[in-house]
């Protein structure tokens, strides 16, 4: 009886010092970490450890994921700037390098940190492993948007409407922002591309107004232009469009069949037409762009 | 011939009567399925795509258990019934010891199997509850399927692989070699890429010859792609079942070889 309270006694104080020095270590985890200012992680070397996973790749990336997740919703660690996320988004894509998600919700987040350049590189390494168009989209937001390279944003835009399973509305984008980089031509030769590429009747015929809509905006673009040149040589506005005739170059004058549905208006100087609901703004052109053509 | 495959049949059905009174097989069934329970709980703290995760995670689990039941049934239903000296009053009566390996394995591999279907069963109505959130495209059901067999398949290598050391070996020795040649398995195909890379004929000739030697799980495994939903009925994934087959058929026969020579006086 005597034993068998002794052993009793015996259990219940190695679990308590085991309970004792658990806490203990806790706490003192939690104070270095307050000290340091960083949630800690272990993140192994993604490209080292997936040779020994034991054909468990996948899953090892999911339980990654997992704690990707849990840092994402640390508080602290956002606050400091969520410096471990870049090496785990790694970890968890050289693991399973078509870990679409990862790509994503990494690239997301450290473009709302504003680590654009960090953003782009996990971004462009899911953009050669994964599948997901939001991946080339998302690319094209932050160059367009964040560096307004509008040609590497076209670039990576064009991949995300070429990937099946996307929005039929990035198409629309794409032309877009050739035409507001400036060149109409290239946006017209990528819908024609498309247009090509598409079995789906539904979306050709889309395709086929947004063409029809690309060649007004030329038209509209080369009467402007005309315009100009003719108060220039003038010195005064045109009073209609025929005036043009004979006095603008002709590789200015509208060819496209749709130029009939040109209105002008002498009091404005305006030209529009009735079937282009919205005009294809031109925005001014930033260094980065000019920068990347010259190139 | 009738009377020989009714002897392994008898011999099957014992082997399996015996080791599913082994209570550690209990521990590794619900090892298992406490594996499949805590995917769902962790599918609950990410954001998006839970089904991914309660499948691999499920799938990983099954494999696992899987494995450890069918190296302790192979090690345990032969090595260690030769060391108790329990095998000899079998051993005495009129069946070869081929039909004794044969029938010894067949009964491994039916415990492991039963086992591994409850697992499955369990898995399969786990990830039921979430196949709603396998976005615009259903759940690739055939695929999953596909990919359970493939587990099946390379249960039976492993178990093959725990017979073949327990025929010519104690049972620790089995044990050891067991779980080292099937960890190995999924190490061949890294294993010849970095020996590829040397500059040793000879080292690459080794890294060649191991690769061909060793199982390769690593193929077969589709459970990456039933994740990542790319087409698992392919001629490379019929290529490797057939191999798997081959393989476990090529080590039995090799340990039946050995058996029948090994002096147990």
């Amino acid at each position: 009886m005597i034993m068998r309270l002794a052993s009793f006694l015996l259990v219940v104080v190695i679990a308590g010092t085991a309970h004792f020095f658990h806490i203990h270590s806790s706490r003192s985890a939690s104070r270095e970490i307050a000290i340091t200012n960083e949630v800690r992680l272990f993140i192994p070397d993604g490209k080292s450890i997936r040779h020994f996973c034991l054909g468990q790749r996948t899953t090892l990336a999911d339980l990654f994921w997992l704690k990707l997740v849990q840092y994402l919703g640390t508080p602290e660690a956002y606050r400091k700037g969520l410096h471990q996320l870049l090496p785990l988004a790694h970890l968890i894509t050289d693991l399973d390098p078509e870990y679409g998600y990862a790509y994503m919700a990494a690239g997301l987040v450290l473009n709302s940190k504003k680590r654009v350049v960090e953003s782009n590189e996990i971004l462009e390494k899911g953009a050669q492993n994964s599948s997901r168009w939001e991946i080339p989209f998302y690319l094209a937001f932050n160059y367009w948007y964040e560096l307004k390279d509008y040609i590497q944003g076209a670039h990576w835009l064009k991949k995300a409407a070429l990937v099946p399973g996307r929005p039929t509305y990035i198409t629309g984008l794409v032309q877009r922002l050739y035409s507001q980089a400036g060149t109409l031509d290239m946006a017209k030769q990528f819908t024609k591309a498309m247009l090509e590429e598409t079995p789906s009747e539904e979306h050709r015929a889309e395709l086929l107004q947004r063409l029809k809509e690309l060649d007004i905006e030329e038209d509209l673009q080369k009467i402007e232009r005309a315009l100009a040149i003719f108060e220039k040589d003038k010195g005064r506005p045109a009073w209609s469009l025929e005036e043009l005739i004979g006095i603008a170059p002709p590789h200015l004058l509208p060819f496209s069949p749709y130029h009939h549905s040109l209105q002008y208006d002498p009091l404005t100087q305006e030209v529009k037409s009735p079937l282009l609901e919205k005009r294809f703004a031109l925005p001014k052109m930033e260094e980065p762009v000019i920068e990347a053509r010259e190139k | 011939m009738i009377n020989r495959i009714l002897a392994m049949g008898v011999l099957a059905r014992t082997t399996v009567a015996e080791a599913i009174r082994d209570r550690i097989l209990y521990g590794l069934l619900l090892f298992g399925i406490g594996l499949i329970l805590l995917s769902a709980v962790l599918s609950n703290l990410t954001v998006g795509f839970r089904l991914r995760i309660v499948t691999d995670i499920s799938l990983s689990a099954i494999m696992a258990a899987g494995t450890i039941m069918a190296v302790l049934l192979g090690v345990g239903s032969i090595a260690k019934e030769i060391e108790k000296k329990t095998a000899y009053p079998l051993l005495a009566k009129p069946i070869s010891r081929g039909e004794y390996i044969i029938g010894k394995y067949l009964g491994v591999l039916s415990t492991t199997y039963i086992n591994v279907l409850l697992m499955m069963a369990a898995a399969t109505f786990m990830i039921a509850q979430y196949r709603e959130e396998s976005g615009h495209h259903a759940y690739a059901w055939n695929a999953f399927i596909i990919t359970l067999l493939f587990l099946l398949i390379r249960l039976a290598v492993v178990a093959s692989v725990a017979v073949f050391f327990s025929t010519f070996g104690s049972s620790t020795f089995a044990l050891i070699s067991s779980v080292g040649f099937t960890v190995a398995g999924y190490f061949t195909s890294e294993l010849r890429f970095f020996l590829e890379k040397s500059e040793s004929e000879l080292l690459r000739a080794i890294g060649k010859g191991l690769y061909y030697t060793m199982p390769d799980f690593a193929m077969l495994d589709p459970l990456p792609l039933l994740i990542h939903n790319h087409p698992i009925f392919t001629p490379s994934t019929l290529f490797a079942a057939v191999y798997a087959l081959a393989y476990a058929l090529c080590l039995l026969t090799l340990s039946a070889f050995l058996f029948s020579r090994r002096d147990l006086g």
